[in-house]
Parts: C-alpha cells; structure tokens; sequence
C-alpha cells in the first residue's frame, strides 16, 4: 500500500506541475498567464515566465525525490504538501504582479440588448454527459450494494502518505464517495446556471456572429466543467470498487492496484478535458475580443476595481459576473446576494465538516 | 423578425440618461412596427438584468411610455404594447416639434455641417428608419 500513497504523492504533484507549467509557459506573443495583454511581451514579461518554470520544475522534481526517497517521514510529509503548493501560489504571485502593471483598461459601455429571454441553463448541458457522469455513480452503488453483505463491520478508509491506514470506519462511511459524485454533478450544473445568467450583449457591429460565438464560448466552458466531472467522478467510482473488493474476506491485494488505477483515471479525467479545452476556448475568447473588444460585454466599465480584479457596481443587478481576466465568473461585489453566495461557499463546507466530525467522533 | 432577434441599444457612457435610452427605443421599435399591439415586454426586473442597471431606471421608462400610452403596466412589473388599440399621447405640440428639429440641426450646424450636408443627414435618417421598417414587416 505504501507504493500506491507513493502514487498518490507523486500523481498530484505531476499533475499540479502540469498544470503550472502549462499555465505558466509563452503561449504567444501577447498572451501570459492565460491573460491577454494588449501588447506584445516585454523582456520583464519574459523573466516572469521562466521564473514561474523553473520554480516549478525545481519544486516538482524535490518533490518526486523525496516522495520516492520515501524517508525520513517529515520529507515525505514537506513533498505531499508544500511541495504542490509552491509553484501554484509563485504563479499566483507573479500573475498578480503583472496585472499591476497592466493600463486600466475600459470595458465597452455601448452594446445591444435583446428583448427575448437568453438560452437557459439546460440548453447547455450534454444529455450523455450528464447520464454518463450519473452512470457512474449508479453502477458503483449497486456493486457496493452487492458486496454490502459481505464486507467486514470495520473498513480501512484512509491512508497517510506512508501508505499506513491511519482510520478505520463502517462500510456505510463509504457512501461519502457516492455523495462526493453527487457534489461534483451540482458543480457543474452550478457552471451552467452561472454561464446561462451572463448577460447576453451583443456589439452593434457584427451582432449575429458575435452571437453565435458567446453561444460557442458557452458551449465549451460546460462542456469542459461536465467532461472533468466525468473525469472525477470515474475515478471517485474506481475508489469505492476498489475500496470495497478490497475489504472482502481475502482480497485485500486488490487494494494497491485499484487505488492505483483510480488515481490514474482521475489524473487522465482532469487533466485531458483542461488540455483539449484550453486552445478551442481561448481562440473563441480571442474571436470575441477582436469584434467586440470584450469576450463578454454588459459589466459596467466603471465597476471594475484593483486593476480589474474585483468588480463592485451599485448600478448593476447581476450577481454573478464574467472575470475580466481570465477564464470564469466572479461577484459583484456590491450586492447582498454576492457575500451571502460567498458565506455559503465558506460556510457550508465548514459545517458539513464539523457535523461529520461529530458523527465520525473526530 | 421574431421578438428574440429585437434589440435595444444602450450606451452607458452617454449623456442621455440610461431610462430615456431604454424608452426611445422601445417607442422606435413600436414605431417601426417591430413590436405590436398585445406584444409581451419583459419584467423591469429581466430587463433591468438584461440591460445590467437598476430595475427603477427600467420602471423610469415603462412609466414614460405608458404615459404616452404606448404600453400597459401589468401587475407584477410586466408590461404589454398597447399601439394602435389605444391613442399616442406623446405626440409633441406643433411648436415643440420643430423646436427640437431645430435644436439639433443647431448641433449640426455648430459642428461644421453645411446646409447640403444637414439635408442628406437628416434624409438618410428618415431613409433608414422606414427602410428599417419596412424589411422587417
């Protein structure tokens, strides 16, 4: 089993590096940190970039050496968590620094509005999608279900990055897998309800395509949140399979490779639908600023706070609000409903943890 | 032209307060015969969404227009286009009309254009307004 929290250690240090690294290369000529800068790169903008790699090659490689070093303890503990986190918030850093150095840019104040309502939610979800993603999580309850019988009245149900089982619980505990599927699922609904309540402003020049490329842009921003939900929720279905095989009476070598598969497939889920992604939804974005000078028109330019990074408009009624940077949504800030969201998204982990901690007697 | 391909255009920048924005197209378009008697306008609280301001400024403007009896307020914030079945009241006295005809051929003139050229302006205008008009009828 040590091998596979091995895996674990090293599986999420790839994949965070990866993503860094992806994040954190020269993509073109005018774009970095996934940010469009209205300019060409300068050399500081260079430097910026080679920092962020070579920070994060540094960290991953550390990191993988004393994750298959395996010893002392403390080494192995400093590679499964600091070690990811590192390059992750040296990006956000120098992605911070260079927005301040950005001219305040002005979000177009004139646009049409169309009087008939705008696309709903579920007009953007995938019908296979979805029933795949529920698929899943079906088919590995009813195998849970079938082995419910049989398994022992104590499970091992987690393991510290040595590979020990460091708790043990009743099989009903791992109902928490299916329940984690079910989050993932309202993630993405949550996605497409959020895209589907953007405002739908078109520019006076060239509406129609403008149109029809939102309508694109859209497309692929669900299509990626429900394809990394599939991702997840396949490898949270191997967990619970492999999790139960492996408590049966005398099957407990399955233990290491179904762990070990299940991180593979959750990795290979992730990652594949953010890399086929990423190139097709900054080339929509880039079509979209090119026309309107916005890839989505409607905030209020005189909303936009810090740089463009927060957005607070009295004036404005909407809630939720397409970043200005990046790829995403954010709060206006100005309204209740925007810190009562935020609460909710702080608070309500929070209390779950703690009233699972009661139950658990944690 | 379905209602869904309808736009109106906003300038949030403009020195035109945004209600009176809101209001000038909705009459233009009724205007225009886009939008009929019995035609459905969405709630001051969509529009002011759609529109992305206060929904009072959408009320400053449903309220305008229903004045001029051009639509009928509904309960629950909803309106509806009430042209022809009820009478323009918004129609501005003789004097007044020409008064702001003036007012901006005044700009016009103040801005360099010739006489010439305030003609073909003003006639393109009126050009594209019913040409406008007429393609969508």
């Amino acid at each position: 089993m040590k091998s596979v929290a091995l895996l674990s250690v090293v599986t999420s240090i790839v994949v965070v590096g990866l993503c860094v690294h992806l994040t954190g290369r020269i993509w073109s000529r005018e774009r970095l940190f996934l940010l469009h800068l209205g300019r060409e790169l300068t050399e500081q903008d260079r430097a910026r970039s080679r920092r962020v790699v070579a920070v994060n090659a540094a960290s991953c490689l550390l990191g993988v050496g004393l994750a298959l070093g395996g010893e002392p303890r403390w080494a192995l503990g400093l590679a499964a968590t600091f070690l990811p986190l590192l390059p992750a918030f040296w990006l956000l850093g120098e992605m911070i620094a260079l927005v301040r150095t950005l001219p305040a840019q002005r979000d177009p104040a004139r646009y049409l509005v169309p009087l008939g309502p705008s696309p709903s939610a579920l007009s953007y979800l995938s019908l296979p999608l979805q029933i795949a993603s529920l698929a899943v999580g079906l088919v590995a309850a009813t195998l849970f279900l079938g082995w419910r019988e049989r398994l022992p009245a104590r499970v091992p149900l987690h393991w510290n990055a040595l590979g020990e089982v460091d708790r043990w619980g009743r099989p009903a505990e791992l109902w928490t897998l299916g329940a984690l599927m079910i989050v993932n699922l309202g993630i993405g609904w949550l996605v497409a309800w959020t895209v589907a309540r953007e405002r739908w402003a078109l520019p006076p020049a060239d509406p129609e395509r403008y149109r029809g490329l939102q309508r694109r842009r859209r497309v692929l921003i669900v299509r990626l949140v429900e394809w990394v939900v599939l991702g997840a929720n396949l490898g949270l279905g191997a967990s619970w399979v492999a999790l139960s095989v492996a408590s049966l009476p005398g099957q407990g070598a399955w233990l290491a490779p179904g762990i070990g598969i299940s991180l593979l497939i959750t990795a290979i889920g992730v990652i594949g639908p953010v890399v086929a992604f990423f190139r097709p939804l900054i080339r929509a974005r880039d079509e979209l600023r090119a026309i309107a000078g916005s890839d989505v028109l409607g905030t209020r330019p005189d909303g936009w706070r810090y740089g463009g990074l927060i957005y607070y408009a009295p004036e404005d009624p909407a809630i939720f609000v397409p970043k200005r940077l990046g790829i995403g949504q954010t709060l206006n800030f100005a309204r209740l409903g925007a810190w009562i969201f935020l609460a909710a998204m702080v608070g309500v982990p929070l209390a779950l943890s703690a009233v699972a901690a009661r139950v658990l007697g944690h | 032209m379905s209602r869904n391909e309808l736009t109106l255009a906003v300038d949030l920048e403009s020195t035109v307060p945004v209600y009176r924005q809101i209001a000038d197209e909705i009459r233009a378009l009724v205007a225009r015969g886009k939008l009929c008697d019995g035609d459905e306008l969405p709630s001051v609280r969509q529009l002011g969404a759609m529109v992305g301001v206060n929904q009072n400024t959408v009320a400053n403007s449903y309220r305008q227009l229903a004045a001029e009896g051009l639509i009928e307020l509904r309960q629950g914030a909803g309106a509806r286009v009430r042209f022809p079945a009820h009478p323009y009241r918004g129609a501005p006295a003789e004097g007044d009309n020409e008064r702001r005809l003036h007012d901006v051929i005044s700009r016009l003139v103040l801005s360099g254009a010739s006489r010439r050229e305030v003609e073909r302006i003003l006639g393109a205008a009126v050009e594209r307004f019913f040409a406008r008009s007429r393609d969508d009828r």
